[in-house]
C-alpha cells in the first residue's frame, strides 16, 4: 500500500498494533493509574491520545484520510510531553513521541498549521529566536557578567541560555545565576552572547524540520569552531535538542551535553560546589518532560543511560541544600503531569496550557510545599502565569536560583 | 434535515457540545481497531461521550425514534472489531462513565460503570483486601465489557468464569432495567438469581445488540493470606489435560492453565527488550520443543490460608508426578523463560496487568489471528491432534496454544494463535486466507469435536446452527430492539 503521507513505516506498523486500550493516557501502578495525558483529560475523546493519533495516522498512511484542518487541530493540540510513551511504547517504537513530530511535519507540508505558529516561525527566521524578539537584544541577559564569549575566545564549557532565558527578563536571574555558579566552581565557561541563536528544538516539535536543520547546523558549526567539548544548558528544551535531536539527525558528534542540574550534581560530587547557607523552605519538584521521558527512549536505545537516571540530579541537589525540606508529588519522574507549555501549545491554546499548569500547581500545593521548583524556563513561565492569573499562594522557583542562594 | 442531523441536534439539547463530535479526525480515530483490514474506511456518524444513565437513555430513545444505529463501546480495547462502528453507526463511548460506585466488603462485590478498567478495579479491590477476576486482556480494557465476554483469567476454575452478579441496562425504548437482586430496588446488587428467569445472562455475549449496560455488580473474592503459583511441566498435552481435570474436580486452584512451549517464549518477549523473535520460535517443527525446554507448563493459582496452600501445593505436585509431569521451581522457569515467570506472576499473584507497552512488545511479531473454542476434555484432546495437522498445513511458524478449564471440568477453553511476523500490509493476503479458513474451521470443529466458537467473530452463519435457540434469541431481540438500532453491523442477529 502506498504511503499517503510519507509517514515513517515503523510508525505505521505500530499504529496497526494499537488495541485502543488508552493505556497511553494514564500512569502505571505508582500513580494509581491516574490520568497523565493532558489532552485526553481536557478533550475527553479517545482521539486525543496516542492511540487516537495512531488510528488517525493509519487513516492518513492508507490514504483513507487527508491532512485537513480537523486533523491539524488534533495534532497541534498535544503538548508532546511523552507521558503516553511511558505506558505504551516499549521496544517496538521507543521514541513514539516521534509520531507527533512526524505528523506535524506533514501538517507543515500540507499548510495545516495554526496561524500563531506561523508567526512564531516567521519570527524565528527573522530574529533567530522563538519569542519574536529583536535579534539585537540577544545577550542582554548576560550584561555585566564577566564571562568569556566563545565566539571570540576558547572555553572548556559552553553555556547555552536558550531563547526563553535570553528574552524573558523575569527569568534572567536564573541564567545569570547559572553562569555565576559555574564560575564560582572554577569552571572555564563561556557563552555566545549576542551570537547565540535558537537551538531549533521547538521548531522541530512544531513540525518545521527545515528550520531545525538550519539552527542545528549553525550551532554545531559554532561549537566546532570554538573547540567546545561540553555544552551545559539550563533550558530543558535545549538539553533535549542538543542531546537527542542533534544526535538523531547525526549532527551532535562527540560533544558532551549536560543539563545544568547534571553538571552541578557532578561538581557537588567532585567537591567543587558546597552549600553553606541554611534554606528553611519546604519545596516540591516538577520534572520537565524534556529532562526525562522525552530523552530517555533515545538514550536508552543508544545504551547511554539507565531509565530514571536523568531524574536524579535535581533531587540530589535539593536533598543537599541545608534546611531545605523536599517533598514529592504523586506523579513524578516518568509519570509527571506536564506543565502545559510544550509543543507550542502555550502559543496555540494558552487557556489549555494554563489549565494544564493549574492541575500541576494544585498537585504541588497538596504536598504542603511553599515553593514549586523546576529546572525549565518554559515550565517556570507557564506556572508563574497560572499562579498569577489564579492568585495562588505558591512560589515558583528555578532550581538554579535556589542553588545560588544556598551557596 | 436527515435523521443523523436531527439526532445530533436532539442530543445537543441534553449533552454539551464538547462531548458530542462529528469532527473528521475524531471519526477516523474511532473507525479502526487491530482487526480492521488496511485501506477500509467505515466512519461512524458521530461519537458521543455520555456521563450518566439519563444521557444514555436520552440518546437511545432519540436514536430509536429516528432509526439511527448505535454501537456502544466500553473502552474500545478489542482485537476483533466488536466495538468498531459499521457504516453510519453512532459510537456511544462510555469511557467517562468510569466510577467504581460501591465496593461492598460485606457481601463481596463491587458496582462499577462500563468505563472502569481492569487496572482501576483490581487496584481498588486490593486496597480493600479483595481480588477480582483478572482476565488476560489488556489492563486498559473495560472490566464490564470484558466480563460480559466470559473472560479467561486468574479465577476461571474455582470461582467460575462468570463474574457478573447483576446489571443495569438501558434498552432502545428508554427502559432502565436492573437484573438479579438489583431488580427489586431495595435488595442491593448482591445476587445473580431471584425466583425469576435470569436476565443478566441474556446480555452476556450480546455485544451491544440489546442495549447499553450502564452498571454492573461484579464479584469480589477475599485476598487470602497466601497466594501462590504452582508450576508443573509436562512432555505432552494429554497428561497435562488430565492434571487440569483433577485439579479442578478437586477444587484445588483458582485457575489452572496449560501453556505450550511457544506460548512461554511468547510471554518472555514482553520482558526481553528485544525486537527480535527467538530463532527457536521460528523452527519448522513447532510440535517439538528445543532441547531442555518442556513441551508445556501448567500454572495453578492457589489462594487460601498458608497451611492450606502448603498442602494444596503438595497435592498439585503429587498429581502432576502421578501423571508423568514434574514440579517446576521458580528458579527453573526463570532460567528457561524468565519473562514468562514475570508475566504469570504479575497476572496471577500480583493481580496486576503488565504495562500496555509490555503487552505491545509481546505483540511485536504479529498480528494475531487465532481461534478460541470450548469443548469437552475428550474433544480437546482430539482437537490437539487435529490442530497440529491443521497448523502444519495452513500456518507458518510460530504458532501456539493454551488451554484452561472453567468452573466445571466438562468445559475447556482452547486458544490457538498464529503469530504473523510481518506487517499488516505485507501479510494481508495471508491474514485473509486464515480468516477464510477459520470460517470453515469453526463449522468443522463443531461437527467433529463438539467444539463451540467461544468468541463471536462476526460470522452470521453460526447462530442459525442453533435452531430454535437462535429463533428465540431473534424473537427476544425483536421485542427489545424492534428497529434493530443496536449495533446491527456486528451481524449477531
Amino acid at each position: 500500500m502506498s504511503n499517503g503521507i510519507k509517514l515513517d513505516r515503523r510508525l505505521y506498523i505500530f499504529s496497526t498494533r494499537c488495541v485502543r486500550c488508552a493505556g497511553c493516557t494514564y500512569g502505571y501502578r505508582d500513580t494509581g493509574f491516574e490520568v497523565v495525558c493532558p489532552i485526553h483529560k481536557k478533550h475527553l475523546f479517545f482521539t486525543y491520545s496516542l492511540g487516537g493519533m495512531l488510528q488517525i495516522s493509519r487513516a492518513l498512511y492508507e490514504k483513507r484520510a487527508g491532512i485537513s484542518e480537523s486533523v491539524g487541530d488534533v495534532v497541534y493540540s498535544c503538548t508532546g510531553c511523552g507521558a503516553c510513551g511511558e505506558m505504551c511504547a516499549e521496544v517496538d517504537f521507543p521514541d513514539i513521541v516521534q509520531l507527533q513530530h512526524e505528523l506535524r511535519a506533514r501538517c507543515v507540508e500540507a499548510g495545516q498549521i495554526p496561524y500563531v505558529l506561523m508567526a512564531t516561525v516567521e519570527g524565528l527566521k527573522k530574529e533567530d529566536n522563538m519569542l519574536q524578539q529583536p535579534k539585537a537584544d540577544q545577550g542582554k541577559w548576560a550584561e555585566g557578567l564577566d564571562v568569556k564569549d566563545v565566539t571570540k575566545e576558547k572555553a572548556e564549557v559552553y553555556y547555552h541560555a536558550g531563547c526563553r532565558y535570553s528574552y524573558d527578563k523575569e527569568l534572567w536571574p536564573a541564567a545569570r545565576s547559572a553562569v555565576n555558579i559555574l564560575k564560582k566552581a572554577g569552571v572555564d565557561v563561556g557563552i555566545a552572547g549576542k551570537n547565540e541563536t535558537c537551538c531549533g528544538g521547538r521548531a522541530y516539535e512544531m513540525g518545521f524540520q527545515g528550520e531545525f536543520t538550519k539552527y542545528a547546523e549553525n550551532n554545531i558549526e559554532m561549537l566546532k569552531t570554538a573547540g567546545i567539548k561540553t555544552v551545559v544548558t539550563s533550558c530543558s528544551d535545549g538539553y533535549y535538542t542538543f542531546k537527542v535531536l542533534y544526535d538523531m539527525t547525526g549532527k551532535k558528534g562527540d560533544i558532551e551535553v549536560l543539563h545544568i542540574t547534571e553538571y552541578l550534581d557532578r561538581l557537588m560530587k567532585e567537591g567543587r560546589l558546597k552549600f553553606t547557607k541554611n534554606t528553611p523552605l519546604t519545596v516540591t519538584y516538577h520534572d520537565p518532560c524534556h529532562l526525562g521521558r522525552k530523552v530517555e527512549p533515545w538514550l536508552r536505545e543508544k545504551g547511554n543511560i539507565q531509565e530514571g537516571e536523568v531524574y536524579q540530579p535535581p533531587r540530589n541537589i535539593l536533598n543537599s541544600i541545608p534546611g531545605l525540606k523536599f517533598v514529592e508529588m504523586r506523579r513524578i519522574k516518568q509519570n509527571a503531569w506536564c506543565c502545559g507549555a510544550g509543543g507550542g501549545v502555550y502559543d496555540t491554546d494558552p487557556d489549555f496550557a494554563l489549565w494544564t499548569a493549574m492541575e500541576r500547581i494544585e498537585e504541588a500545593k497538596s504536598t504542603g510545599a511553599e515553593a514549586l521548583i523546576t529546572a525549565c524556563p518554559w515550565c517556570k513561565r507557564v506556572f508563574t502565569d497560572a499562579i498569577r492569573e489564579n492568585n495562588i499562594d505558591l512560589k515558583v522557583t528555578d532550581i538554579i536560583e535556589l542553588v545560588d542562594k544556598a551557596l | 434535515m436527515n435523521n443523523v442531523e436531527q439526532l445530533y441536534n436532539e442530543i445537543l439539547t441534553f449533552m454539551p457540545e464538547e462531548r458530542v463530535s462529528r469532527d473528521e479526525a475524531t471519526l477516523f480515530s474511532y473507525s479502526t481497531d487491530l482487526s480492521s483490514p488496511p485501506g477500509v474506511t467505515v466512519l461512524p456518524a458521530m461519537v458521543v461521550l455520555p456521563t450518566t444513565v439519563e444521557e444514555v437513555r436520552g440518546l437511545l430513545m432519540a436514536a430509536n425514534r429516528l432509526k439511527v444505529p448505535v454501537v456502544p463501546m466500553g473502552r474500545g480495547a478489542n482485537i476483533a472489531g466488536l466495538a468498531v462502528p459499521h457504516k453510519g453507526e453512532v459510537v456511544v463511548d462510555l469511557r467517562l462513565m468510569n466510577k467504581i460506585i460501591e465496593v461492598n466488603t460485606d457481601a463481596a462485590y463491587a458496582v462499577v460503570e462500563p468505563g472502569v478498567t481492569h487496572h482501576q478495579l483490581s487496584s481498588e479491590a486490593r486496597k480493600h483486601g479483595f481480588i477480582n477476576h483478572l482476565p488476560t486482556a489488556t489492563g486498559g480494557g473495560s472490566t464490564i465489557a470484558n466480563y460480559f465476554m466470559h473472560p479467561s483469567g486468574n479465577l476461571s476454575a474455582k470461582w467460575d468464569p462468570d463474574p457478573i452478579l447483576s446489571l443495569e441496562v438501558v434498552t432502545p425504548n428508554g427502559d432502565i432495567v436492573r437484573t438479579g437482586s438489583a431488580a427489586f430496588g431495595t435488595a442491593g446488587w448482591r445476587a445473580r438469581y431471584s425466583p425469576f428467569p435470569d436476565l443478566t445472562g441474556l446480555f452476556a455475549c450480546s455485544y451491544g445488540t440489546l442495549g447499553i449496560i450502564t452498571k454492573a455488580a461484579v464479584k469480589l473474592f477475599q485476598k487470602n493470606e497466601e497466594e501462590r503459583l504452582v508450576l508443573t511441566k509436562f512432555d505432552s498435552f494429554p497428561p497435562a489435560l488430565e492434571y487440569m481435570k483433577r485439579i479442578i474436580r478437586g477444587n484445588m486452584a483458582d485457575s489452572v492453565t496449560f501453556w505450550n512451549w511457544v506460548w512461554n517464549m511468547f510471554h518472555e518477549l514482553m520482558y526481553s527488550k528485544t525486537i527480535k523473535l527467538p530463532q527457536d520460535m521460528m523452527k519448522e517443527d513447532q510440535k517439538t520443543p528445543p532441547p531442555g525446554i518442556p513441551f508445556g507448563i501448567a500454572s495453578a493459582r492457589l489462594n487460601s490460608y498458608k497451611e492450606v496452600v502448603d498442602v494444596q501445593e503438595k497435592v498439585c505436585i503429587r498429581l502432576a508426578e502421578e501423571l508423568g509431569g514434574s514440579y517446576m521451581s521458580k528458579e527453573e522457569i526463570q532460567a528457561l523463560h524468565p519473562g514468562s515467570w514475570e508475566y504469570l506472576h504479575s497476572y496471577f499473584i500480583e493481580g496486576i496487568h503488565p504495562k500496555p507497552g509490555e503487552e505491545s512488545t509481546m505483540r511485536k511479531a504479529m498480528w494475531l489471528p487465532g481461534f478460541l473454542i470450548n469443548a469437552e476434555p475428550a474433544g480437546i484432546l482430539a482437537l490437539e491432534k487435529f490442530m497440529w495437522e491443521f497448523a502444519h498445513k495452513e500456518a507458518r511458524p510460530p504458532y501456539m496454544f493454551r488451554v484452561l478449564p472453567y468452573s466445571h471440568a466438562r468445559e475447556f477453553f482452547f486458544a490457538f494463535v498464529i503469530l504473523i511476523t510481518g506487517s499488516l500490509e505485507e501479510e494481508r493476503e495471508y491474514m485473509l486466507h486464515l480468516k477464510s479458513v477459520y470460517s470453515k474451521l469453526y463449522h468443522e470443529l463443531l461437527a467433529k469435536y463438539g467444539a463451540v466458537m467461544f468468541r463471536f467473530r462476526q460470522d452470521p452463519t453460526f447462530l442459525p446452527l442453533t435452531g430454535p435457540y437462535g429463533d428465540l434469541l431473534r424473537s427476544i431481540k425483536n421485542v427489545i430492539d424492534p428497529n434493530n438500532i443496536m449495533h446491527p453491523g456486528v451481524n449477531l442477529f
